[in-house]
């Protein structure tokens, strides 16, 4: 069915520029001070031998992180999907938990656990590694179950043994989970700070974040950003053209049977070794360390503020109203842009969402400098203020609600509202009884997501909160920075659970992948 | 020497026998049809062929050797049987060319070895060579298939309901198409299905499962007018039953004194071909009856028939469309041919209770 082309009425139109504008600021106001700077000083400040090492840690690490999460990822959903291994059920959900752990909380944990031995490459590969294999796990997983096990019966007909139809026919298939994924964990490393911060790893994030605390002119850390938001636009571009080109249509439409299931034979003992493995470095060791840590009283770690309840009740509180409010406005920025997508069509329409996405490229560090260097002088009453760094959350988030706006517009087909109409609704109606009942779920669903990357949050929150306000995330930053281990755990275990509570939540009603979406820029 | 040998043959699943105790040979070049309701067990016999499964009692040879019995099971990658699956299956990855040479040697995959002579096999250009399979129809699709399945020269070929997901139209024009290239590359093959009029006209020889054994083997033209059983007689095309008692040859039942094919005697039930019964527009020596239903096909129409004389049930007709009566018109039914009856003790239902 080919509709006529709708033209959006004039109010949405603007609304979608505007909102499209604010998100895409901050890159602007970036590109405004790296160029500020001037050409030599821009050569000066970029050729230099620390930048050859920030770029060469980062590119390194990433590099060693994506390989690893697609080994781990791929063989894990190998594992789950495709053998008889015992307890499968389990694996597949234990695969996904890590996600749910902000970064930052591993590194806590590990950290916590031998300051010396982790606070390196090797230590900021294992933390960040652990933390976003699930990104290559949830694509491949699904991609693996949703193959057509008569391809991988033909192929064995052809005379192709196990590993051979793996290597011809199943990997092939992958390819655009597997890469889609792999560009995704590469993004969140390249815009992760805290977890390097911790592990006192030098990354663009990290010493752009030094570079603003040593008082640099704004300069420096803006040459920086730009160069990082160059890597992450990259990245993401390079993801998109991975998920339009190489997705494969099934060519069948009708029945299938279930794909058949592997005997693990004499690797049955092995496989739950390695998973378990995995599950200690993922799951065991930064939940077990928060729980060690609760159980010390305050004088057997370098407390700075003894822990008190009270402040966990505070910065929970805190951690929740910048969420519900965070959530707020970003639909409330989301759904015009949602509308015109859904519901009109032209080429306004199609840069605006462009727009809307390239703000994945923006790391929150990023995000943060530029409305900082933005409000600190000409827009001084917005300096500091709730209200900016709610605004922040809403650029950093919109892409990510966007998505499952859209999706759940869509729910509500163009059809359902024509029958609505010839049934004799007029628009409010429709919008009332139609559109919006049965989009409400997938509007719930982005809200929620929101919700739960807001508190989780630590890199613009730490740069933009008002003085005085203390969220979760930020309290076990300033407290593992002092080495006060035990004084973060009360924080960190509120934050874990607060986060773990609302993503299963989330899995339940909206299924696995749907946790997905809570990474950066996995949309 | 039978080039497939398959006997006794039994597998369960999920602790239900599917199949118990299935036996029959496959001679080279034959193509047999085996035809089955869903549940039948039919694509569970093939893929045990396929070495896609293990068996659980029973033997599986090709030619002379064994490839699978409950103690020795060869890898369906090395068993050399070629297998078309429900809607091809293509590689999506892959264009044409390289989906036909899929299970050749490298040195043969990189030559398009035999490409250009297996798309004309299956009838299809030789530009299709390098299309996606996503740019093909579903008919297409099921060409390359059987393409790519023979490119080996595989000993054997089975064909899983290979043109269920087609419409109407193509599926005749791909059946065709498949049947010639099968006949022409001289293939043996088994070909399961649902469809009767598929198994009939492909077969050389029909088996018909139900509920796990194979009720009957034989060739089209004995299945459809010497069916073993009500049940048979019921899958393989439309009939007429009716009760009757059988004595020296006839049987005497609601339709008059009809010669019968088999030799039985005392309560029976009659099966007639819808086909087979004729209609007078004058009082002859038929059975007067009144059209209730006309069901109009075009080719031909199906009459739902009201006897007069008896409390018999009401029959069913196929006649030529153009000699439909109207309905309420009165006519005369004569039935030409013999007839099969079966003792009575066997009803349709009856048979399917039994087996359960």
């Amino acid at each position: 069915m080919v509709a006529a082309p709708r033209r959006p009425n004039k109010g949405l139109l603007a609304a979608g520029v505007v909102i499209a504008t604010l998100v895409l600021l901050p890159i602007g106001v970036t590109a405004v001070n790296a160029a500020a700077s001037g050409w030599d000083l821009a050569v000066a400040l970029l050729w230099r031998p620390l930048t050859g090492e920030l770029l060469e840690n980062t590119l390194l690490l990433i590099g060693c992180v994506t390989v690893a999460c697609a080994v781990i990822g791929t063989g894990t959903a190998w594992l789950v999907e495709r053998t008889d291994l015992p307890g499968r059920k389990l694996w597949g959900v234990l695969a996904v938990v890590p996600l749910a752990i902000p970064a930052f909380i591993s590194s806590y944990a590990w950290l916590s656990l031998d300051s010396s031995l982790f606070a390196n490459f090797w230590g900021a590969f294992l933390v960040v590694t652990m933390s976003y294999y699930p990104l290559v796990y949830l694509p491949v997983a699904a991609a693996l179950r949703e193959m057509d096990p008569a391809l991988e019966e033909t192929a064995r007909a052809l005379g192709n043994g196990t590993r051979s139809v793996f290597l011809r026919v199943v990997l092939p298939q992958l390819r655009p989970a597997l890469l889609g994924g792999m560009l995704l964990v590469a993004l969140n490393s390249l815009v992760e700070f805290g977890a390097f911060a911790l592990l006192r790893f030098r990354t663009f994030t990290t010493a752009i974040y030094a570079a603003y605390r040593a008082g640099f002119s704004g300069a420096e850390p803006a040459l920086l950003a730009m160069v990082l938001i160059v890597l992450c636009i990259a990245c993401l571009v390079a993801e998109q053209l991975v998920r339009g080109s190489a997705r494969y249509g099934r060519l069948a439409r009708g029945t299938r049977g279930k794909a058949a299931r592997y005997a693990l034979g004499k690797w049955a003992l092995v496989a739950p070794v390695v998973l378990a493995g995995l599950g200690v470095a993922a799951l065991v060791v930064p939940l077990g360390m928060i729980g060690y840590w609760l159980t010390q009283s305050g004088s057997a770690a370098t407390t700075v503020a003894a822990s008190d309840w009270a402040a966990v009740l505070r910065a929970s509180w805190s951690s929740v109203q910048l969420g519900a409010g965070g959530a707020a406005l970003t639909m409330l920025l989301a759904l015009p842009l949602g509308l015109l997508a859904t519901r009109y069509d032209g080429w306004l329409v199609a840069v605006l969402e462009r727009a809307a996405y390239l703000a994945q490229g923006v790391p929150g560090i990023a995000v943060a400098l530029a409305l900082i260097s933005l409000t600190v002088h000409d827009l001084h009453p917005l300096y500091q203020s709730h209200f900016l760094l709610l605004f922040a959350y809403a650029v950093l988030f919109l892409p990510l609600a966007l998505v499952s706006v859209r999706s759940a517009l869509l729910q509500a087909q163009l059809r359902l509202e024509e029958a609505g109409r010839s049934l004799g609704l007029h628009s409010l109606a429709v919008l009332l009884r139609i559109t919006l009942p049965l989009a409400a779920p997938g509007l719930g669903a982005a809200a929620a997501m929101v919700f739960i990357s807001v508190t989780t949050e630590l890199t613009a929150t730490l740069l933009l909160a008002p003085i005085g306000t203390q969220t979760l995330a930020t309290q076990i930053w300033a407290d593992t920075s002092t080495v006060a281990f035990a004084a973060a755990a009360p924080f960190a275990a509120a934050l874990a659970a607060m986060s773990m509570f609302a993503s299963w939540l989330l899995a339940r009603r909206f299924g696995a992948g749907s946790v997905l979406s809570l990474s950066h820029g996995a949309v | 020497m039978a080039q497939l040998d398959i006997d006794r043959l039994s597998k369960f699943i999920g602790g239900v026998e599917v199949l118990k105790g299935i036996g029959f040979q496959v001679e080279a070049g034959e193509l047999v049809a085996i035809l089955g309701a869903s549940g039948s067990g039919k694509t569970t016999l093939l893929r045990l062929i396929a070495g896609f499964e293990k068996l659980d009692g029973g033997e599986i040879r090709l030619g002379h050797e064994l490839l699978a019995s409950p103690n020795v099971s060869k890898p369906a990658a090395r068993r050399g049987i070629g297998y078309v699956a429900q809607e091809g299956a293509l590689f999506p990855h892959l264009c044409v060319a390289d989906n036909i040479t899929f299970g050749l040697r490298r040195v043969e995959r990189k030559a398009r070895f035999r490409v250009a002579e297996l798309l004309a096999l299956v009838g299809l250009q030789g530009h299709y060579a390098d299309r996606a399979p996503q740019n093909l129809s579903g008919g297409e699709q099921q060409r390359v298939a059987l393409a790519r399945a023979l490119a080996p020269a595989p000993r054997l070929l089975l064909l899983d309901e290979p043109f269920s997901a087609l419409d109407a139209g193509l599926r005749v024009e791909t059946r065709e198409a498949v049947a010639r290239a099968i006949s022409a590359a001289g293939a043996t093959a088994i070909l399961v299905t649902h469809d009767q009029e598929e198994a009939l006209s492909m077969g050389s020889r029909v088996g018909v499962l139900q509920h796990g054994r194979l009720a009957q083997m034989s060739t089209p033209q004995v299945l459809y007018h010497r069916p073993v059983s009500p049940y048979v007689a019921d899958f393989v095309g439309d009939a007429v039953f009716m009760p009757g008692i059988a004595e020296n040859g006839l049987v005497h039942c609601a339709l008059g004194a009809l010669r019968l094919v088999t030799s039985v005697s005392g309560a029976v039930n009659v099966m007639i071909r819808p086909e087979q019964i004729k209609l007078g527009l004058e009082a002859q020596n038929g059975m007067p009856a009144v059209v209730k239903r006309v069901a109009f096909y075009g080719r031909d129409a199906v009459l739902t028939l009201g006897l007069k004389n008896a409390l018999a049930a009401d029959v069913t007709a196929r006649v030529f469309s153009q000699a439909v009566p109207p309905q309420g018109a009165e006519v005369w039914l004569t039935v030409e041919g013999a007839v099969l009856a079966y003792p009575a003790a066997v009803s349709i239902a009856g048979a399917e209770t039994a087996m359960v």
